[in-house]
């Protein structure tokens, strides 16, 4: 392949792949009710009527509690998976790796069917704690992901160099591998955070009338075409990828800059 | 002897690999001693038992008289140097040697001054702030000595601690050790694989092989009188010649053997076995048309080839009889006709040949 | 204080390992394993009952619009699987082999972006882009070509399909060809392959494994996916997870849309385990 195939198939792939965002973000600010060409001139009129419109901010105040609490269980639960993984070798911890790391392999509508089966029998269905916990198995998956990556780095002496400097294994937990850990740990946290706030699909069938952004995004999709639905999309579109970004961002940092001596 | 560390029988069985067996040793208060063999011989293995890092599966650990056998490696009081330092990088280098401090609970101003001191100790004072990896190998080296010291343990446990450092370093940091170990007048156990670095160091060797002590001893006493085969091989002996005694002479056995009738001090029974072996530093070369001086063998031979190393040479030479035999010497310039092929003719003083008491 | 030892080594491991396992029990294996119990029960009077009918699957299973949608869907899944393999190769091979390593490390970064960010909007933004009176036939008409029905057809469902699965596929080849030893290439290079070769002969059985869960991943995706077929071709044909949101959202034919759902998961761990043993890596035993 020459050079300049290369770099033209590369420029077309990533084409393909900014279009449908840019289209998104581009039509938020046109003042045509339909997006589509020619260009209505600039506005801002969608942006304040989506925020004005209160479904559309009880959505994003959903989102956010399903978003960070789902990123704080994930990560707690991710990290007790990745360190029993890297540390102890048990009966049945391929099992338990197979359960941690299949969820997001499961298509979320059968995911979501069998969530909402089981959460509907229980007080939890229809709260955004039902979705939070839903999230959260979903997203401990990733979560661990990075944080065993970087444990990977960890290497056997600097928890054992603790123990033998006077820390109980609690104490090595808490003052060496966790602080050791901290960036995938931040990293782990703003990628589940993204992994739920972009969930649609188990939000819906277990949120009942809770709806969270992505679910009122999904619900405007299916109603109507309204310029409000780029706004919102934008809005959206920005937090997961200053999310996704953070936590590519966090996850370099225990990569790169901290070689082991 | 009493015996501030003892080690009763100890056994450590991995599956499918017996790395420990048997082992007992008592080691002196404040005794610079080095645990040495080539690697898997157990002597890591020994030295993490001791600390706690690993658990015996048979035999018992006593220090200052305690069982420390079943004692968790955060109660034992036996600071580690790693090969791999395993210094904190989250942490700063004060907050590193502070660190055994905080997990004693100690106060946060008791603990950044005896850090400071520990630092100015190890010649890295007024670098507390900076973050491990802004220091070279050497400072870092200075930082986990001085993490292992601040709470003033009886014991230093030391694995292979210079290895990962280049050659001049590691003796500057032999001589550090050096003195630090007579200032604190406590015991260090040092394991290394190099044969130069234990003798340089260390008060007794011990000198381990597939999991068992072979010999332990004075440097000294180890390199002249090397207890076995494996023990001699270890400190660069290894052509070892078998032959029988045909006759006895004053303190010097004759021994008949390939190389022909040579000489060693031993007195034996006229057709025992015996097994000697000559140091490297201690074979020279015949001039041409030399001859050897009455009693001393004269082993004839090819050069294989020439290795230098400094101002020594190694000449590896192959006899007549086929066996390998390796002599270093100063590089005297004088090697022009020790082409690769060339005839040579060895020869040795026979009281300077040692004959293995276990052949 | 001897016995005391292997009972707090014990203690931690089991304090970070039981809630974890509990979580992934309870919200997770316990809902997947009521699916499956559901696809015996039976609905009376609008409410679910607990009994071994096996009626559902046989209901299902033979009835033609699950026959159908089952083809369809496949069909679908299978050919987005081979466009975003085919898309993806030549990308992923300009990435992992021919950029410095900083070009390579943000194109990495740029494809994993899209990956968690807003799919349904991206498909909606398509839909934006092609519907008739859409950005691209606006486009063509001050172009002076003529208008296109885009939308509604295959064309517009793997344009969708290829926003999900693309970026993860280039990715995960990307990884296999990083992953390989390069020196194989200049091996063969050296010994007279010509690129052709080099690519049918070393590269691609070099990264077998990593083709097999490109492969797997992407049918596992497009198989699975809702908000294409919903968007982008207006639920018509429709999938089976059309057909699960449908039946779950009506409310009453629960047992139904579970054996939809449980058929569907079996199709994919079947997937899984053909191409698992088509790629296995026969390790040469040292």
């Amino acid at each position: 392949m020459t050079a300049v195939f290369r770099n033209g198939y590369l420029a077309l792939l990533a084409l393909f792949i900014l279009t449908p965002m840019a289209v998104i973000v581009i039509f938020s600010f046109d003042a045509n009710r339909f997006p589509t060409l020619p260009w209505g001139g600039f506005t801002l009129a969608w942006h304040r009527e989506a925020l004005a419109d209160a479904m559309i901010v009880s959505a994003i105040r959903n989102s956010i509690i399903v978003s960070l609490s789902t990123a704080v269980i994930a990560t707690t639960l991710g990290f007790c998976a990745a360190y029993l993984d890297y540390r102890y070798a048990f009966f049945g911890k391929r099992s338990l790796m197979l359960v941690i790391a299949i969820p997001p392999a499961v298509p979320v509508t059968i995911l979501g069917m069998a969530m909402l089966a089981a959460m509907s029998r229980t007080p939890m269905f229809g709260t955004p704690f039902g979705i939070i916990v839903c999230h959260a198995a979903i997203a401990v998956s990733f979560a661990m992901a990075l944080i065993r990556l970087r444990l990977g780095d960890l290497g056997p002496d600097l928890e054992q160099a603790a123990w033998n400097l006077g820390a109980s294994r609690w104490t090595g937990l808490t003052q060496v591998v966790i602080p050791f850990c901290r960036p995938s740990l931040i990293a782990a946290f703003c990628l589940s955070a993204a992994v739920s706030f972009d969930e649609f699909m188990v939000a819906w069938f277990v949120g009942g009338v809770n709806e969270t952004l992505s679910v009122r995004v999904f619900n405007l999709l299916l109603g109507q075409v309204n310029p409000k639905i780029n706004a919102i999309g934008t809005l959206v579109l920005m937090t997961s990828i200053v999310l996704v970004a953070l936590a590519q961002a966090f996850a370099r940092i225990g990569r790169t800059k901290e070689p082991n001596p | 002897m009493t015996a501030y560390v003892r080690l009763e029988a100890l056994e450590m069985r991995y599956p499918g690999h017996h790395a420990v067996k048997d082992l007992s040793l008592d080691i002196a208060a404040g005794e610079f001693i080095a645990l040495m063999g080539p690697s898997g011989c157990g002597k890591s293995t020994t030295l993490r038992m001791i600390a706690g890092l690993e658990q015996p599966t048979g035999g018992r650990i006593l220090i200052g008289g305690e069982d420390m056998t079943q004692v968790p490696p955060d109660q034992r009081g036996t600071p580690m140097v790693w090969q791999s330092l395993a210094l904190f990088p989250f942490l700063t280098v004060e907050d590193n040697v502070a660190f055994p401090l905080k997990m004693r609970g100690d106060s946060p101003a008791f603990r950044r001054k005896t850090a400071n001191e520990w630092l100015d100790k190890v010649g890295l004072g007024g670098m507390g702030k900076r973050n491990i990896a802004q220091l070279s190998g050497g400072q870092r080296q200075r930082v986990a000595i001085a993490r292992a010291l601040v709470t003033q343990p009886s014991i230093l446990l030391l694995d292979e601690p210079l290895s990962a450092l280049d050659a001049h370093l590691r003796v500057h940091l032999q001589t550090e050790l050096s003195r630090l170990h007579r200032e604190l007048k406590i015991t260090f156990i040092y394991v290394t694989h190099s044969q130069s670095e234990a003798f340089a160091l260390a008060d007794r060797v011990v000198v381990m092989a597939d999991g068992v002590i072979q010999q332990v001893g004075a440097p000294r006493d180890v390199y002249r009188a090397p207890v076995n085969a494996f023990v001699a091989g270890f400190m660069g002996m290894n052509t070892q010649v078998t032959g029988k005694v045909a006759a006895q002479d004053g303190g010097l056995s004759w021994l008949d053997c390939p190389e022909g009738r040579i000489a060693v001090p031993a007195s034996a029974p006229v057709g025992a076995d015996l097994t000697f072996v000559i140091g490297t530093d201690r074979i020279r070369l015949l001039a041409a048309g030399e001859t050897a001086p009455q009693g001393h063998p004269s082993v004839p031979g090819r050069v294989v080839g020439i290795e230098f190393v400094g101002s020594t040479q190694t000449i590896f030479i192959a006899a007549d009889t086929g066996r390998d035999y390796r002599l270093q010497r100063l590089d005297l310039g004088d090697d022009a006709a020790l082409t690769p092929g060339a005839a040579v003719t060895m020869t040795w003083d026979p009281h300077h040949a040692w004959v293995l008491p276990n052949p | 204080m001897p016995g005391m030892a292997p009972i707090r080594r014990k203690a931690l491991p089991a304090l970070l390992g039981v809630p974890v396992v509990l979580w992934q029990l309870a919200f997770f294996v316990l809902p997947l394993v009521f699916l499956v119990v559901i696809t015996f029960w039976k609905v009376r009077n609008f409410k679910l009952e607990p009994a071994f009918d096996l009626g559902n699957w046989e209901k299902v299973l033979t009835s033609t619009p699950f026959q159908r949608a089952l083809v369809y869907t496949g069909e679908v899944a299978l050919i987005a699987t081979i466009l975003s393999m085919l898309l993806a190769f030549p990308a992923a091979h300009a990435i992992a082999l021919r950029l410095s390593d900083k070009a390579r490390a943000r194109w990495i970064a740029f494809l994993i972006i899209p990956v968690f960010s807003s799919y349904i909007l991206k498909v909606y933004a398509w839909q934006v882009v092609l519907s008739p009176g859409g950005v691209l036939n606006v486009a063509f008409g001050a172009l002076g070509l003529p208008q296109a029905d885009l939308l509604g057809g295959m064309l517009s469902l793997h344009i969708g399909l290829l926003t999900l699965t693309l970026p993860v596929v280039t990715l995960i080849l990307t990884f296999a060809l990083m992953g390989m030893d390069k020196t194989l290439i200049e091996a063969a290079r050296n010994l007279g392959a010509s690129r052709a070769q080099v690519l049918l002969q070393v590269t691609l059985p070099a990264i077998k494994p990593g083709l097999g869960l490109a492969a797997v991943t992407a049918f596992l995706m497009a198989f699975g996916d809702y908000a294409s077929p919903v968007f982008l071709t207006g639920s018509n044909p429709p999938t089976l997870s059309i057909l699960i949101v449908d039946t779950v959202k009506s409310g009453s034919q629960w047992p139904r849309a579970s054996v939809i759902g449980v058929s569907m998961l079996a199709i994919l761990a079947l997937a899984f385990v053909l191409v698992q043993l088509a790629t296995a890596k026969r390790e040469v035993q040292r």
